[in-house]
């Protein structure tokens, strides 16, 4: 037992730095407040637990490592704005869904997301109409893929005060299917059922000749359609082995 | 420096940060001290407290989930994991990012050849 114990000192410089912390995040609503200085506090603990501070100049390394209250406050108090408004002729293409708030009116700054889940009308425009229907709102379009058949399936809305307001249209996903073990022509016609494309890399193996033993990206993943799927497919192998 | 310059680079470095997020998301679920320290030793975060608000904004906007599950050491941790909507938004990231970043790379090689 060398030194002195300053566990109750550094306890004590948490306790402070996490009231700090509390303080700065006055204007977070209750509920976010606490969460976020339970999680700062989970943090903290896990630090300490992976490398105890050996004296308080060495705490205090690690609390400036964990972020000034301001400055984590800063980031937590700029998503606190409403999001901005969506134009009334947006809202009209679909009632939004129950688990979704309404659009509200206030026009406050901020760099806040509203991600518009399931707004179903335009979620399955074709995406041709659902840039027409965006941009006749007044909103212009930052990205759009090309990904057949050019559903939009998901928009998200990004309207900081700094930055013109523009929309995200996510590509048609697929799912990839799951190739292994199959011939490569049955998995070349399982990729092509799916939209995708497949490629094939030859390899000299022990497995059986022809037949798929692994595949990229893995089966189950989520990927714009006409994506290539890469199949590896052991040649006949020559040596004898 | 030119003044509003580094706060451009700022702006830039946060939003690449949300989709790096996401990114270490990929493959699995993972907690939130866990994707504090690879984001930090990537050097993408300086203050790794600032890391929090970042994934409550993904948990709101609906790109991540959480559960929490028990740990041998320690209390209960907050597992973070992708959903089909963040899973949508990090392909097209990448994909966006890769042509991107590729644009501006000719560009900034280029130099002033003319």
């Amino acid at each position: 037992m060398s030194g002195v114990d300053f566990g109750g000192d550094m306890d004590e410089m948490v306790n402070r730095y996490l009231s700090e912390l509390n303080a700065a995040l006055g204007r977070l609503a209750p509920p976010r407040r606490d969460q976020l200085v339970g999680e700062i506090r989970d943090h903290i603990g896990h630090m300490r637990l992976e490398r105890p501070p050996v004296d308080l100049s060495d705490m205090e390394a690690l609390l400036n490592r964990v972020g000034l209250p301001e400055d984590i406050a800063a980031v937590a108090l700029e998503d606190m704005e409403e999001p901005p408004a969506l134009p009334v002729s947006v809202a009209q293409f679909g009632p939004p869904p129950a688990s979704s708030p309404a659009p509200r009116r206030a026009s406050l700054p901020g760099r806040a997301w509203h991600a518009m889940r399931a707004r179903p009308a335009l979620a399955w425009m074709g995406a041709a109409l659902g840039v027409m229907a965006l941009t006749i709102a007044g909103l212009s379009v930052w990205a759009v893929s090309e990904g057949p058949p050019g559903f939009v399936v998901n928009s998200i809305v990004r309207a900081p005060a700094d930055v013109m307001p523009h929309v995200l249209v996510v590509p048609n996903l697929v799912t990839v299917p799951n190739d292994q073990g199959l011939s490569a022509a049955d998995a070349a016609a399982a990729d092509a059922k799916a939209g995708l494309r497949t490629a094939f890399v030859d390899v000299v193996s022990n497995a059986p000749a022809g037949t798929v033993v692994s595949q990229s990206p893995a089966a189950g993943s989520l990927v714009p359609g006409t994506s290539t799927v890469v199949l590896t497919v052991p040649q006949a192998s020559t040596s004898t082995s | 420096m030119v003044p509003g310059r580094t706060s451009q680079l700022a702006q830039m470095r946060k939003g690449a940060l949300e989709y790096c997020v996401l990114a270490l998301l990929r493959d699995g679920e993972r907690y939130g001290f866990e994707l504090v320290r690879e984001l930090s030793a990537a050097e993408l975060v300086t203050s790794e407290g600032t890391i929090y608000p970042l994934l409550a904004r993904l948990r709101q906007d609906g790109a991540v989930e959480t559960s929490w599950k028990e740990s041998s050491q320690g209390p209960p941790r907050r597992y973070y994991k992708l959903t089909t909507e963040g899973k949508a938004a990090l392909e097209f990231f990448s994909a966006e990012w890769q042509r991107f970043s590729a644009a501006v790379n000719g560009i900034l090689n280029a130099g002033g050849g003319r």
